[in-house]
């Protein structure tokens, strides 16, 4: 299988970087391994789904049909795996690990978004305990992830969900925001200078408010435990002394922000930096998305986190980037696209710096657990048996061969920023290594026979 | 068009929605415990939601899929509580 | 800083923990550097297999076969020497002697297996071999292909996450000084012995074991002596955790191979498929034609495997020599200067740390060494360091 790019994730960044290739009349192959294209912001529904609870975010299922129209040929339900040593050739396979096949890509980008961070505390392993991404996907398709529910974290993405929470009918008891960004006239709103973006935090808290959902500030999950009546949720103050809450819940909501999700770049070889923010990994890019391999680009959020709309933007500078390296004449609406990424870039850095740091929020977690709690939730190990590796010192990887911490299904996606912050590793990074995800030995087999 | 579709959840018949995902109709049917954790037999369900923590996966038609990445078809045969 | 000691142990995998431990329970007074964290190179990667069993002849990409014979006494002693290790570290290390089988899938395998087993009889290790019929009903699990195979009863495997770190912990615990990021940048003689420059530390000692692996020939060249080494990557697999399915070792005679499944219940499929470039701290990458080419001939093998799922592949750095034999000894030319290192290090740990403890303390060695001594691989013109 071959064509002119292939484009990993058909999030807003893939979407809109396919579709200006396409338009340009250049093969682009586009590879997500969700049942349908839309990435996480524009996910969409069945047509099932659809005729019964309505479209969700229209915008972006035109982005989509007009993606179709010009061309762009998507491959859903397929996720890529490995990397062949040729650093070209992806090797894909169905979401479960089965039919291998490899997809030929003299121009690759990498659109492959974000991850939620998750952070632990006594019982977030609980069947009832989610993040507050899924439940807003649930809401996307008219599913209310309990009807009586908690929201806890940090960051915006926390009100926008529990709007959408409310929009389908859950009773949401509360939002807990670790920070205390919401203080009258908190100097960063001011700075930001995005009326329109700020109205939209002014409707979510307007919102919020008319159905009576208190967000408190400076509040925290301190365990959560399942009783006969529900889930039973304590809540504390994220600092100091003062009332501690119970609320008895269906189901608690976790979120600490985004994580760029840089697995497939690493495979391919691309630099990527350390942000000291978070201790994440995000590629490192030049202002066209190129990374430092030639023939790679990376838009939206594997290069940092900015939101939908700076997504959308980075996928039409890329295209045009690969349109470029392509021989095809530069596609309109670039200038405004690259004001779009800087002015959305501006924005996210000025929101963010509202909001307690990542790695804050991971170090307040680490610290908060007692031994007994569980960090790694596929190996089951806990902050005390972090606390006691020997000779890990603050070497993740190290820590990691010591503890089993990070090598379970998951690889480490879900506990890396709480076991960085228990070890006081300058990075949250585990090592990348293929498969990127579980594949059958069956299907390496079979693909082998046919290649070697 | 009949949008709604007839499988099984461990024996027991349900419908939902044809190419809902998996983990919203189970969630409709009342089932949060998908798999159990190989360390300590734990029961863990859906966390993440799209398809970063493995938490969700479960056996259908025999194969091990993450619920989150499932849509439902008519005739799955779902299983929860494996081992994975 | 400046520290005293009696040695100093360069490198903290396996061999250098052993040996640590080994010098330190004898009473001296020992520090063991790493450059970087402890057992995150081949001790950190290895399968962790014991081998008692003549081994493999031949890696891929491998030029020259090992002298199989030449190991076997070693492998012999070494295997003795692994039964007193759980006890002697005080921690579960999760070792565990439950056998192995070497198959062979050619008539000319067949053979092999036959001459091997003369060997493994003229050095006392007990194998059994086993007809088509037999092996397949021992392990059914086996594919058509098997043709037939060496038992071997004390084959087996240890956990390395676990046994390096015990390892250090029972060395400092008889007084050794454990020092990760320490790299080990300058040697010169010094009065009676060796001056090192360890990180941030300076070190005064009465003699040096390089146990740097897949970098013993650096660090022998700090003293002057220049060693012809071969060091290489390979690669590991590991499925996700599985009921248990599989009790015993599985090896192949003609082609590198060995799977097993470990106590987390995870099956780990290694057999030396090379991986990229050496890189320190984890980072040489997985080969993807290792990776296909590793599993492929594992599912031959044992078909079961077919169902279950790759979760991890991983890279590690081995010390190789030119002809595929350890080299342990005294370094020529230098006082007080011993190493050890080579292929199937994590084996023969137990067996090197006591060498190298009664070479430094002028004893006899517990193995007849000739043959493998670093002479063999000292370049000449190498300039030797040693002032006198
Ligand atoms: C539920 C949810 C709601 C959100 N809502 C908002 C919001 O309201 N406003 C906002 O600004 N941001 C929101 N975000 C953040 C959101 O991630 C981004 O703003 C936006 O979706 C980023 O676009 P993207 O194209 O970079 O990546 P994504 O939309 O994340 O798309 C990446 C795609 O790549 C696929 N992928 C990754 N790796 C592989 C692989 N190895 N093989 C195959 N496919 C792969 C993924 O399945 C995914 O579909 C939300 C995130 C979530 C999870
Ligand atoms: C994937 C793989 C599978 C294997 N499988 C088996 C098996 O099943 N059975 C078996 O018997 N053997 C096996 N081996 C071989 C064996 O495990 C290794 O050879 C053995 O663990 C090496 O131990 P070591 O102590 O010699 O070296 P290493 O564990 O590599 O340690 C050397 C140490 O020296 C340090 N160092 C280097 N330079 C300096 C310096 N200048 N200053 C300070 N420190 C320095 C390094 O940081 C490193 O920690 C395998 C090897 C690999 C890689």
């Amino acid at each position: 299988m071959t064509s002119d790019v292939v484009i990993v994730g058909a999030g807003p960044a893939g979407l809109s970087a396919a579709t200006v290739i396409a338009e340009n009349d250049r093969s682009v192959v586009v590879i997500d391994e969700q049942p349908r294209p839309g990435g996480q912001y524009y996910r969409q529904q069945s047509a099932a789904v659809i005729a019964t609870h309505g479209v969700h975010r229209a915008e972006g299922a035109a982005l989509i049909e007009r993606a179709r129209r010009a061309g762009v040929q998507f491959r859903s339900g397929v996720s890529v795996w490995g990397v062949d040593d040729d650093r070209r050739t992806l090797l894909v396979s169905a979401a479960d690990g089965t039919s291998i096949r490899r997809h030929l890509a003299p121009r690759i980008v990498v659109a492959t978004g974000a991850t939620e961070r998750a952070l632990p505390f006594p019982g977030w392993q609980l069947p009832a305990v989610t993040t507050v991404g899924y439940a807003q996907h649930l809401c996307a398709e008219g599913v209310r992830v309990g009807a009586r529910v908690l929201v806890a974290g940090s960051g915006p993405f926390l009100l926008s969900v529990a709007c959408s929470l409310v929009g389908v009918g859950v009773d949401v008891v509360a939002v807990l925001e670790e920070g205390t960004p919401y203080r009258p006239r908190a100097a960063g709103w001011k700075v930001a200078g995005h009326p329109q973006r700020l109205r939209e935090f002014a409707a979510y808290r307007a919102r919020l408010a008319a159905a009576r959902v208190p967000v408190r500030s400076g509040r925290r999950v301190v365990s959560a435990e399942e009783t006969a009546d529900g889930l039973r949720v304590v809540e504390g103050p994220t600092v100091g002394t003062g009332r501690a809450r119970q609320h008895t819940v269906d189901a608690l909501n976790v979120g600490f922000g985004f994580r760029p999700q840089i697995d497939l770049l690493r495979l391919l070889g691309c630099g990527t930096r350390i942000d000291a923010l978070s201790g994440d990994e995000v590629a490192v890019v030049d202002v066209d998305g190129a990374t430092d391999l030639d023939g790679v680009w990376a838009a939206g959020e594997v290069t940092g986190i900015a939101g939908a709309p700076s997504a959308l933007a980075e996928g039409l500078v890329v295209g045009a980037a690969v349109l470029r390296s392509l021989g095809a004449p530069l596609p309109e609406g670039l200038a405004a696209a690259r004001r779009d990424v800087s002015r959305a870039r501006a924005f996210a850095s000025t929101l963010g710096r509202l909001y307690p740091a990542p790695r804050d929020l991971a170090a307040l977690a680490a610290a908060s657990l007692g031994d007994d709690a569980l960090v790694c939730r596929c190996e089951s190990v806990s902050a005390g048996q972090v606390r006691a590796a020997q000779f890990g010192g603050t070497d993740l990887q190290a820590v990691k061969a010591a503890t089993r911490a990070g090598m379970g299904l998951c690889q480490g996606r879900e506990c890396a920023p709480a076991v960085s912050a228990l070890c006081g590793s300058p990075t949250a990074a585990f090592t990348v290594r293929p498969p990127l995800r579980p594949i059958l030995l069956a299907a390496v087999a079979e693909h082998a026979a046919q290649v070697i | 068009m009949n949008a709604t579709v007839q499988f099984r959840i461990d024996g027991y018949e349900v419908s939902a929605l044809e190419g809902a995902t998996l983990t919203a109709a189970l969630l409709q049917s009342g089932i949060r415990g998908l798999r159990r954790d190989p360390v300590s037999n734990e029961f863990r369900g859906a966390f993440c939601g799209m398809g970063a923590c493995f938490e969700c996966e479960l056996v259908v038609d025999g194969r091990t899929v993450r619920a989150c990445l499932t849509p439902v078809r008519a005739d799955m045969d779902v299983r929860t509580g494996a081992t994975t | 800083m400046s520290v005293t000691a009696d040695v100093l142990v360069i490198g903290a995998g396996v061999l250098g923990a052993s040996t640590g431990f080994e010098l330190a329970r004898r009473g001296h007074r020992v520090a063991v550097v790493d450059r970087g964290s402890v057992s995150r190179e081949g001790s950190g990667t290895t399968a962790g297999n014991l081998h008692v069993q003549a081994v493999h002849t031949r890696r891929p990409g491998q030029d020259v076969p090992l002298d199989a014979r030449r190991f076997l006494p070693l492998q012999k002693a070494a295997s003795d020497l692994w039964e007193a290790v759980p006890d002697l570290l005080g921690i579960d290390i999760e070792l565990v002697r439950t056998g192995g089988f070497t198959v062979a899938e050619t008539a000319e395998q067949l053979q092999e297996l036959k001459l091997k087993g003369e060997w493994e009889r003229e050095f006392g290790v007990q194998t059994v071999l086993m007809d088509q019929d037999t092996v397949h009903d021992a392990l059914p699990a086996l594919g058509p292909t098997v043709l037939g195979a060496t038992w071997c009863a004390e084959d087996g495997y240890a956990n390395p996450l676990l046994v390096t770190p015990a390892y250090l912990n029972a060395a400092r615990r008889s007084g050794a000084q454990i020092t990760p990021h320490a790299p080990v940048t300058a040697l010169s003689r010094d009065h009676n012995g060796w001056r090192a420059d360890a990180g941030a530390t300076q070190l005064h000692v009465g003699a040096v074991v390089d146990t740097a692996g897949p970098w013993l020939a650096d660090v022998a060249a700090l003293a002057g002596v220049v060693l012809a080494m071969a060091p290489l990557t390979i690669q590991m697999h590991a499925t996700t955790r599985m009921p248990p399915l599989l009790r015993n070792l599985v090896q192949h005679i003609g082609e590198g191979l060995s799977i097993k499944q470990v106590t987390s219940g995870t099956i780990l499929i290694g057999g030396g498929w090379p991986s990229g470039p050496i890189a320190a701290g984890s980072r040489t990458a997985s080969s993807m034609a290792s990776l296909m080419g590793n599993i492929a001939q594992a599912v031959r093998i044992l078909p079961v495997l077919g169902q279950m799922r790759l979760l991890r592949s991983w890279a590690g750095p081995l010390a190789a020599t030119p002809d595929e034999m350890p080299v342990v000894g005294a370094v020529p030319g230098l006082d007080d200067f011993y190493l050890a290192g080579g292929t199937y290090a994590f084996t023969f740990a137990p067996l090197w740390a006591q060498t190298l403890a009664d070479l430094v303390e002028g004893k006899q060695p517990p193995v007849d060494l000739s043959g493998l001594g670093p002479d063999r691989l000292v370049i000449e013109g190498g300039d030797h360091g040693q002032e006198h």
